[in-house]
């Protein structure tokens, strides 16, 4: 009965528009049990909070726990909004012709990849989409698994890849910067061979690559150092290559100094992510709501942010009300 | 029985349930099956055991966080050594060595030798003090230092000093008049009109003034150079509160990555 | 001799790095592409130093029943459980095959990634809870920090975002960048300078005490 009413046409116009429900959820009866108990639990924080009582650590934890959880199951999505800094790197590939050379470096571990790996896919999908060649290479000892990880995930989109003509792996190389420094201009002498020991030479998308510059776009996705910021300094500004870049969110802000100049868009964590998504469904609609993870991840995100805000909020009534009552009894 | 005996076996015995919960008993390869069983069942378990972390610090969260550091030393040690040794070093090296390890011989290179005579130099340190030769690995030290420095410095002086002066440097302070209409056109914060754009513009370039003040210590920060030094930790002030709100997105963004994980992979509730 | 052979390299190697950055001949970018590569090389080593470090350090636990010192046997049974799949060996068909082994992949996917991807996301948790401790509009300073991390968190929010994004996105692009120029134009600085008193051999910490 819940389920018909929530379903109504009477109010499914209400929250349509804020939510939707995805088909893998655990369904609307428990969406309205979350929602109960989400409001129930951030109404005993704000009446503890404003009667000037502790409220305990591990109260907090349990309740941003719920909330993220409750999200998670009930697989909330909602509207992203796009922005013209994540745009900028979806037209230039868009702009791209056919047998395009893009690198794509994953710069990033397992704690990056929720929101980065999303990215790394949306951009590997519109590539292959536009016919563009591919080189993934990383910096990380860790990236190499994440590319793995990555080339897993569009095989099935794109069967008739063959590896070596559309896309290649040149895996991971220790030395930070100075694997930058010396691909920025040689790029074969960092990379003689590919992942499993191929010489670059006969590779055939490889042909007339010499350095980073060969490549019509580098797109550099990073969590930290070495990273966006690394490609910015060690490749770009030598050689004036054309990037974009994903950003871990907490790098995001920090990477604000080199756009539009040194690089020509960014995706700031898994909004970014989503926004990325959002633009490559609109323009190839196979690539389905329900199949782009940074997206998935935006509902629970919201979720928790509303939380986090609530207790932001609540902690500041209570501090001005404290302020108050000693001012009144001073 | 005493807790500590009975806590890791009841964890076992939990261990083998869930275990046996995700054990597809009919697969043809029952090996594979049970190996599969296992990696999602541990991947789940540890899981917990961070999370328990957050309870309290406990044997569990520290089984998990020992396992870790020996993983992961060993993981980049591996991944270093077949990247950089094997595909890079050793092709230039000896025919011999390529073929042992199935990589492609491209032709001797003397000068690869040089980072291998400063890497054992580094293993020095590991010889008995008794040899007294470990300050050999000081030499190697001293390359690292030096190529790192020479190599910072002006990758830095580029990037982060003459690139980010003329960006800040090149942005018009003045609109291109077109009449007083066009002057106050458009409002939108997003793509706005030459308002707007000149006033952003005015921000910067005094937001970074400020800002640069008050990293200058050279000078007390009173007068005038103080009020200017108050205005650049307004301007940071804004800053931290956006990367406050980015640090936010990325953490929750981690959280829901191993949720689903635990809710999709792990348990199964979701698909 | 044991000082002064290590500042000398540091002198020479310092100085050729920055001279052959300024050079614009073909031989000398050469050469300088020659010097990083050897760097990278002789990082692996330097990683091998530190595991023997580690192993040293847990064995030493072990043996002197130094507290927690049970757990050392999970950091060397995690060490060289991934070492060993790690190798190369045995032909095409045998388990060890180094990076590609199939093992090798498990133990990454399946031990390090979970326990890496949920120590960081346990961040979640500790930034809430901070949040409500300490986020309060206790000055002038501390409302402007919380008002930008608030217009920068309501972006995600539905109808409200339509309205605060550009607010948001003037926030980022504008104020944010000034202070982040000013912040990497000092940290520019920073570099150049430690790495000239690296070089000239005024700075010497790395050098060690003996």
């Amino acid at each position: 009965m819940i389920q018909a009413l929530f379903l109504s046409p009477v109010f499914s116009p209400l929250f349509s528009p804020l939510f939707s429900v995805v088909s893998h959820g655990l369904g609307p009866v428990f969406s309205w049990i979350f929602w109960i108990l989400f409001v129930a639990g951030v109404g005993w924080v704000f009446w503890r909070t404003i009667k000037g009582r502790e409220v305990e650590r591990r109260v907090i934890f349990l309740m941003m726990g719920l909330t993220v959880a409750g999200a998670v199951l009930t697989g909330i999505v909602l509207p992203v909004q796009e922005t013209v800094v994540v745009r900028n790197i979806f037209d230039t590939i868009e702009n791209l012709e056919e047998g395009d050379k893009v690198l794509l470096s994953l710069d990033y571990d397992p704690s990056g990849a929720p929101e980065l790996q999303p990215m790394a896919i949306a951009v590997s999908q519109h590539c292959l989409e536009k016919k563009l060649k591919i080189c993934y290479m990383t910096l990380w000892g860790t990236g190499g698994a994440m590319i793995a990880d990555v080339i897993t995930a569009i095989r099935p989109d794109f069967p008739e890849l063959v590896y070596g003509e559309d896309y290649c792996n040149v895996g991971y190389r220790a030395g930070n910067e100075a694997v930058l420094k010396v691909i920025a201009t040689d790029f074969r002498k960092t990379f003689p061979t590919d992942v499993s020991g191929i010489v670059l030479d006969s590779l055939p998308m490889m042909t007339g690559v010499t350095a980073c510059p060969d490549f019509s776009y580098i797109v550099a996705i990073g969590s930290g150092r070495p990273g966006i910021k690394e490609w910015v300094e060690y490749v770009v500004e030598p050689s004036g290559a054309l990037m974009g870049s994903g950003a871990a969110a907490v790098s995001a802000p920090q990477l604000y100094p080199y756009y539009p100049q040194q690089m020509n868009g960014m995706m700031g964590g898994s909004k970014g992510a989503s926004e990325y998504e959002k633009m490559l469904r609109r323009g190839y609609p196979k690539y389905g709501e329900f199949r782009a993870q940074a997206t998935e991840i935006m509902g629970p995100q919201t979720v928790a942010h509303v939380f986090l805000m609530l207790l932001i909020i609540f902690a500041n009534i209570s501090f001005f009300l404290a302020k108050k009552r000693k001012g009144a009894s001073a | 029985m005493n807790r500590k005996v009975m806590i890791p076996i009841a964890s076992i015995i939990v261990f083998i349930g869930f275990l046996l919960l995700k054990f597809d008993f009919e697969a043809v390869d029952s090996s594979q099956a049970l190996w599969d069983a296992f990696i999602v069942t541990a991947g789940g378990f540890l899981t917990l055991m961070i999370f328990s972390f957050l309870y309290r610090d406990n044997p569990f969260y520290k089984f998990a966080e020992h396992l870790y550091v020996g993983v992961s030393a060993a993981y980049w040690m591996c991944v270093g050594f077949w990247s950089n040794i094997v595909q890079q070093a050793i092709p230039h090296l000896s025919p011999w060595l390529s073929e042992a390890l199935d990589q492609p011989f491209l032709g001797y290179k003397w000068d690869y030798w040089i980072p291998i005579a400063f890497g054992l130099l580094l293993l020095t340190r590991l010889l008995p003090d008794s040899l007294k030769i470990g300050w050999l690995s000081k030499w190697t030290l001293a390359f690292i230092v030096a190529s790192t420095a020479g190599l910072l410095m002006t990758a830095n002086l580029k990037a982060n000093f003459i690139s980010q002066i003329s960006s800040t440097m090149s942005l018009p302070l003045l609109p291109d008049w077109t009449g007083f209409g066009d002057f106050v056109s458009n409002f939108d914060l997003s793509y706005g009109g030459q308002f707007i754009k000149m006033l952003s513009n005015w921000v910067i370039v005094v937001g970074v003034i400020s800002g640069l003040v008050y990293f200058f210590f050279s000078k007390e920060h009173t007068g005038w150079f103080g009020r200017v030094s108050r205005l650049g930790i307004w301007v940071l002030m804004v800053t931290f509160g956006a990367s406050f709100g980015y640090t936010v997105m990325g953490r929750v963004s981690l959280l829901v990555g191993r949720l689903t994980f635990l809710f999709r992979d792990w348990a199964g509730i979701i698909s | 001799m044991k000082r002064q052979i290590p500042l000398a390299l540091v002198f020479i190697f310092g100085w050729l790095m920055l001279a052959l950055y300024f050079i614009p001949l073909e031989g000398a970018q050469k050469v300088n592409e020659n010097m990083l590569d050897w760097t990278s090389i002789i990082g692996i080593f330097a990683l091998a130093l530190g595991i023997w470090s580690l192993i040293t350090v847990n064995l030493d636990r072990i043996k002197h029943k130094k507290r927690d010192w049970q757990y050392s046997f999970i950091t060397l049974f995690g060490l060289f459980g991934m070492i060993i799949f790690g190798l190369k060996f045995g032909g095409e068909n045998s388990m060890f095959q180094g990076q590609e082994s199939y093992m090798f992949r498990h133990f990454f996917n399946d031990i390090l990634i979970p326990i890496y991807s949920t120590m960081f996301s346990l961040l979640a948790f500790f930034i809430a809870s901070a949040a409500y401790r300490a986020f309060r509009a206790r000055s002038a300073l501390a409302s402007i920090l919380l008002i930008g991390a608030i217009i920068v968190m309501i972006r995600f929010f539905p109808f409200v975002a339509e309205y605060t994004r550009p607010v948001a996105d003037w926030i980022l692009n504008v104020p944010n960048l000034a202070a982040k120029r000013a912040i990497w134009m000092g940290v520019g600085l920073g570099i150049v300078a430690t790495g000239l008193k690296v070089i000239l051999g005024i700075e010497r910490a790395y050098m060690g005490r003996d």
